[in-house]
């Protein structure tokens, strides 16, 4: 079973207060998978969890499409993927972006299949884009029995 | 000197042989065409990350092409960081390995330094100098006081420069790599057909802001207008956003000469507009070839080389066995 969470939000201020609001909900091993088009606001998002998790956090949080993982060193210590250009699991390996799984708080943007066969706990954000302004964002995760 | 560089941080496996930080004996990445024939036919983009396979053919390549054997190299230097462990780990310690057989000094470099330095492979610099590092993962501006010493006065808050131009790409339909093909839609199209703005950053105005434009450029889309003139549009706001905080951060520093570096620097409009910009203001400006825009090797055996000369005897240099890969250094 699933647990969910829905948020209507209008404007990036708003997406930021919803990340900043999850944070606490988030522990070590856990891999955040967000869902949206581009210009959806992922990013943004990650930079509210990040204004909550840790100090100067939200000013650590670059995109991470070129760089394809971004790492933000605190307690907890946050890893930054964007899998956009990665469709292999295979290139993951090849590229050692796996060392990080269960170290952290993972938060992968455009999350391949592959993803939810990785061990740790999964929680996926999904940012729908209502007009210009207004997202609608969908949080599930797993029911802890 | 005869300096050996390697680069694998990113997308791309490269060697270099340089003479005295400026000569370039050859430069081999290997996403070109001529090494991937070596396996027999185009690499497609994902096999060419793996720098391990393409390590040794580039390296040996590289070092026939300058017809230097390995045992002639007086330095070895390769990306220490930023960029992926994995990537990076296989270009340093192949280039560790390397000195440590021939005995001879290894010197790890930033990558960001490395492009830096770049525009130093074909032009005579002053220092200090204002430096725009624009590429698909970096939008930054520095103040470049030495070829070993930088200060970052300005940079992205949020996508790279040549991230939105691949983004607009995308939305736009007009294929990878996004800047190229914007760059070439836009000069059909009229640059004042669609209008953009870029935000200020209220605690600092020279920073920039580029996430907005995505939703900018899809909600232009809505309207269905020319492509051609989208893309020009969208290629004018960046460039404008570049040049003019550029400019103005090297008249706040009191300094004349800008360098461009990084991939977006190949982009003709903005180095049309910066040069336009400059010599209004009397400023010199100068960018690298296009090879060592993008990544490359070159760069990093030329900033190897500075670092080497600015402290010839620092014993890291030949202790360098302990030198590790750094994500973000």
């Amino acid at each position: 079973m699933n647990r969910h969470l829905n948020f209507k939000t209008n404007g990036e201020q708003e997406t930021e207060a919803v990340g900043a609001g999850i944070a606490p909900l988030l522990k070590e091993g856990d891999i955040v998978c967000l869902g949206g088009d581009l210009g959806a606001g992922k990013t943004c998002f990650v930079r509210g969890v990040l204004s909550a998790l840790q100090e100067n956090g939200a000013d650590k949080v670059k995109s991470p499409t070129y760089a394809i993982l971004n790492i933000y060193n605190g307690n907890p210590n946050v890893y930054h993927y964007d899998f956009y250009r990665i469709d292999d699991v295979k290139d993951v390996y090849a590229l050692g972006l796996d060392d990080y799984w269960g170290r952290g708080i993972c938060m992968v943007e455009w999350p391949k299949n592959f993803c939810y066969s990785l061990p740790g706990r999964k929680i996926d954000v999904i940012i729908k884009r209502i007009s210009e302004l207004e997202r609608e964002i969908r949080i599930s995760w797993p029911d802890e029995q | 000197m005869l300096v050996l560089g390697i680069e694998s941080s990113c997308d791309e496996t490269a060697c270099a042989v340089v003479k005295d930080g400026e000569g370039v004996l050859s430069n081999v990445v290997a996403s070109q065409h001529d090494v991937h024939s070596k396996y027999g036919g185009v690499v497609p983009e994902l096999a060419a990350r793996r720098h391990l396979e393409n390590l040794p053919v580039v390296v040996s390549e590289a070092l026939k092409r300058a017809g230097v054997p390995a045992g002639d190299v007086d330095l070895f230097s390769a990306t220490f960081g930023p960029g992926l462990m994995g990537a990076l780990l296989v270009g340093l310690s192949a280039a560790k390995g390397m000195a440590w057989a021939v005995g001879r000094p290894f010197v790890p470099v930033n990558h960001l330094h490395g492009h830096i330095t770049a525009a130093r492979l074909n032009h005579r610099l002053t220092y200090p100098h204002i430096c725009l590092l624009v590429s698909g993962g970096h939008t930054s501006v520095y103040r470049v006081d030495s070829p070993v010493s930088f200060v970052e006065l300005a940079r992205t808050r949020d996508d790279a420069a040549g991230e939105a131009f691949d983004k607009a790409a995308k939305l736009m339909g007009l294929g990878f790599p996004g800047g190229p093909a914007v760059e070439k839609a836009a000069l059909k199209g009229d640059e004042l057909a669609v209008k953009f703005t870029v935000p200020t950053i209220r605690e600092k105005k020279t920073d920039f802001s580029f996430s907005g434009l995505k939703t900018a450029a899809r909600l232009a889309l809505e309207k269905n207008p020319r492509v051609e003139d989208l893309a020009a549009s969208f290629q004018r706001v960046i460039v404008r956003t570049l040049v003019s905080r550029t400019v103005s951060i090297a008249r706040e520093q009191g300094l004349k000469q800008i360098v461009m570096a990084g991939g977006v620097a190949c982009n003709q409009k903005l180095r049309g507009e910066m040069k336009a910009a400059c010599d209004g203001a009397g400023y010199d400006v100068v960018w690298p070839e296009p090879v060592f825009c993008t990544d490359n090797a070159a760069m990093i055996a030329a900033a190897g080389f500075h670092k080497f000369a600015a402290n010839p005897d620092d014993p890291a240099w030949r202790n360098f066995t302990r030198v590790d890969a750094a994500a973000n250094p």
